[in-house]
């Protein structure tokens, strides 16, 4: 054992630079030019969850800059700091303020998150971009490009990544198996894929959590510890729901809510993912749909979340007949 | 704490003071239980419970007995109430000491004893640790303690019930009340129809106490029968409210339902939507009771965000339509404060762990908290709880404390004792990592550190190897900060100098760096040797 004492491997098996990433071979193509030219335009990463957005961002950076010097040129502000337009404006300036390190002329900042970005402050985003563009590069991370205005899109050279294709996945699952002399059967492998719908990072957390419990990764481990991780509260709630115990159903959304934290939102994506494998005929699981996206647009519209899913439940109790019975 | 009031005939006094009983015969109702405080106080030295809780409704004379037998005891008290400020100390002080201690005049004939007005109430923010203290002082007590409650079950009573003596009061029948307020319209020679006293009688529901209050305000004003009706308090007109909803047998009768309640409107929702599933006999009319709590739930909201307020009929129109969507009979149940509450109340401090801990956790995982939430807190908990050195990696790396991680650990005491005792080899292992780094980075760090372990090999004293781990933590820090230095310098001091402080680490780096050049180079590079010696 080289290393007993572990890091999350998420990071561990970060690709630090542009020519370790897998997957979106013409993306780091181009990305790849920058680095020769020295020079960049303002960025805009969008695409799924795990696919590598971030990493790609920071292996740029660490080419461009080097990895002595990315820590002071990359600035990076997501979802969690405080990001209002003044908030915005007061971090850029004084970040953009500064010369750079090294010999490239500029820095980058990096919004992770960007499609949580008020338009109010996507506006204010627009003079800034223009304003300090000199000694500052953006680049935005998304999940959804439609969710930034327009002005903000044309400005930047738009990147899409697709789901990482299974081959490249497989890839990265297998040389972290074998870097840690992990024992696995493909069977194991494959569940870890089907189970993280090309989102390397849970598919990486999987593997993690499944080795953390001292156990060989194989179909049934990693199902079992899937079923350890929180998110498949959802199905338990579901399972109740099913057997016509609404009250019980009602207790984990309240947990899933307080507890985890979980948005309305969160929690309608999660029983949209859950509904196609419900026991019951498919005409009614397009009944649940409907009424899931009714649901949904209640609460994004501000309805509470406990009580619209709430009343979800209640029709799924409806729909599984299994309170008359 | 207050003296007793006197309640001498005076026309100052309102109704309820003035009469309020002095004698036994002035009690109409609760005899039974009356008579057996009075036997408890009596033969308080031999009781067993030194501790006596009154429990029942409001208005059915609990506070008015103890201020009766005070008097005709003749004892010393001391009073806490609702209006006095009950945290821990506030009770410590007064019942705790009081009670502790002896009396003020010591070895008089003068007795002492401690009322704890509505006791149920002792719990909140404002009488935090009230309970504990009243538990305490209930268990050493040398004086008589009585505490009133509205309701027993109440979670602040729930330990010292144990050693309490309860005693139930029920609310007043109605012809208890009818010989009351008889009583009282023939002393004050009033001119009021046997039809208002009744009226009033009834409207009071067993409570004495309101019921002199309406009598009082009849005598004075209007006789108009209805407008003495104001629905007494928030509890009441809630519960009856809530009766009324699942109990409407036609849309006229539902409408009515809330006439006249005076209940804020989302706690009118949030307690329908508690409770309506027990109401629901088949699933249909489960599903039918909460697609109208949804649906007026959506025009409530609707009201808040575009603060208009003419969806609230759409609101009232829903709520109160509950009770007609199903066939089956209404059923009557207890109206508990609603679950999401108190779950909201009970994970106030668990979610500000969870956001301590992944406030430490975004920067190394560069993302955002609720990214780590959702992402990455359940695979991580699954590490905490299954691979104590797995998670001592984590721990190490994220800088997580003894709090984080017997959160992780879902409260595992044992768990949480393994994982620290791990944490301490794995600072080592990650200070030695980053200085194997470092000096991948910079070349010239190897010189520098090659130096100073020689130096500090010399001194005789050698420094201890830190094993607390948080003087490790702070030794990483230390040691990868002057990596940083020196890189810095070897680079471009003038610059560095300039520089701005870009994020708080960086903030913090800086900070540190200042401290160790001010400091001895020597005393400075010694948690650095420690991990090289190694």
């Amino acid at each position: 054992m080289v290393n007993n004492y572990d890091i999350m491997w998420t990071e561990k098996y970060r690709p630090k630079k542009l020519n370790e990433l897998k997957g979106h071979k013409d993306i780091v193509l181009r990305l790849k030019g920058f680095v020769e030219r020295g020079n960049l335009p303002h960025l805009l990463f969008a695409g799924p969850p795990g696919t590598g957005k971030t990493t790609a961002l920071l292996a740029l950076a660490n080419d461009l800059f080097g990895p002595s010097n990315v820590s002071r040129n990359l600035l990076e502000l997501n979802a969690s700091d405080d990001r209002g337009i003044d908030a915005i404006r007061n971090k850029v300036k004084e970040f953009a303020r500064t010369a750079s390190y090294g010999g490239v002329p500029f820095k980058i900042i990096c919004l992770d998150e960007a499609d949580s970005l008020t338009s109010a402050a996507q506006h204010a985003l627009r003079r800034t971009m223009e304003r300090y563009v000199k000694t500052s590069r953006f680049a935005l991370i998304c999940n959804y490009s439609s969710k930034l205005i327009e002005p903000i899109q044309s400005r930047c050279a738009i990147f899409r990544f697709r789901p990482l294709d299974e081959v490249s996945m497989k890839d990265f699952l297998i040389k972290i198996c074998d870097k840690e002399g992990l024992i696995y059967d493909a069977e194991g492998i494959e569940t870890v894929l089907y189970i993280s719908e090309g989102d390397l990072r849970k598919a990486i957390n999987i593997l993690q959590s499944t080795v953390a419990s001292g156990k060989s990764v194989e179909r049934i481990t990693v199902l079992q510890t899937v079923g350890h991780a929180d998110p498949e509260k959802i199905r338990e709630m579901l399972k109740f729901a099913l057997k016509g115990d609404f009250h019980k159903a009602r207790d984990i959304l309240q947990h899933l809510i307080l507890e985890y934290g979980l948005s309305g939102t969160d929690v309608t994506y999660q029983i949209y993912r859950e509904i196609p494998s419900l026991t019951l005929p498919d005409l009614q699981k397009l009944v649940l749909n409907e009424y899931l996206a009714e649901v949904d647009f209640r609460i994004s519209e501000g309805a509470s979340s406990n009580i619209q899913l709430s009343a979800f439940l209640a029709k799924l109790v409806k729909e599984s007949g299994s309170k008359d019975s | 704490m207050t003296l007793m009031a006197s309640t001498e005939d005076n026309q100052v006094v309102p109704w309820v003071e003035k009469y309020r009983p002095e004698r036994l015969e002035d009690f109409v109702g609760n005899k039974e239980a009356i008579q057996k405080l009075e036997n408890w106080l009596k033969s308080w030295n031999q009781q067993r419970k030194k501790v006596v809780l009154l429990a029942g409704p409001a208005g059915v004379g609990k506070t008015s007995v103890v201020y009766y037998l005070i008097k005709k005891y003749d004892y010393e008290f001391v009073e806490v109430n609702a209006s006095d400020k009950r945290n821990k100390k506030a009770v410590e002080l007064l019942v705790g000491r009081s009670s502790t201690e002896g009396t003020v005049l010591q070895g008089a004939r003068v007795r002492k004893l401690i009322l704890v007005d509505e006791a149920d109430g002792l719990f909140g923010n404002e009488d935090r640790g009230g309970g504990s203290a009243l538990t305490k002082a209930v268990t050493a007590t040398r004086t008589p303690i009585i505490c009133t409650a509205n309701d027993p079950s109440a979670s602040s009573l729930k330990s010292a019930k144990k050693n309490m003596l309860v005693i139930e009061f029920h609310s007043l029948k109605e012809e208890e009340i009818l010989t009351l307020l008889k009583k009282i319209v023939k002393e004050e020679k009033i001119d009021i129809n046997d039809e208002t006293l009744i009226a009033i009688t009834k409207n009071s529901g067993g409570d004495a106490r309101s019921a002199i209050n309406d009598l009082e305000g009849a005598s004075f004003g209007t006789k108009d029968i209805k407008i003495i009706f104001d629905p007494r308090n928030q509890k009441h007109s809630l519960d009856s409210a809530l009766n009324n909803i699942f109990g409407a047998k036609d849309f006229a009768s539902a409408k009515m339902a809330l006439d006249g309640v005076d209940v804020d409107y989302r706690e009118l929702l949030t307690y329908v939507y508690e409770h309506a599933y027990k109401q629901a006999d088949s699933s249909e009319e489960l599903f039918n009771i909460y697609q109208l709590i949804a649906e007026a739930d959506m025009y409530l909201q609707r009201c808040y965000i575009k603060q208009d307020w003419k969806f609230l009929k759409y609101f009232f129109t829903f709520i109160s339509s509950v009770g007609l969507v199903k066939t089956s009979s209404f059923k009557y149940v207890k109206y508990g404060f609603p679950s999401y509450w108190s779950l909201m109340g009970r994970l106030r401090g668990k979610n500000n762990s969870l956001v301590g801990i992944a406030n430490k956790s975004i920067k190394q995982l560069h993302c955002s908290k609720k990214a780590f939430q959702v992402d990455y807190y359940p695979f991580i908990r699954v590490i905490f709880n299954t691979n104590p050195k797995m998670a001592a990696g984590l721990v190490a790396w994220f800088q997580y404390d003894e709090p984080d991680i017997f959160f992780l650990t879902d409260k595992s005491s044992k768990l949480t004792k393994r994982i620290l005792e791990y944490s301490e080899e794995a600072y080592l292992q990650m200070a030695e990592k980053w200085i194997r780094k470092a000096k991948e980075m910079d070349q010239s760090l190897i010189f520098y550190t090659q130096k100073t372990t020689k130096q500090v090999q010399k001194s005789p004293k050698k420094p201890k190897i830190a094993t607390k781990k948080e003087t490790t933590g702070k030794a990483v820090k230390r040691s990868s900060s002057k990596t940083d230095n020196k890189d810095k310098k070897g680079k471009n001091s003038q610059v560095e100098l300039k520089k701005k402080k870009v994020d708080d680490s960086e903030a913090e780096e800086k900070e540190e760096k200042k401290s160790t050049e001010n400091k001895n180079k020597k005393g400075s590079q010694t948690s650095l040797e420690a991990f090289l010696g190694k």
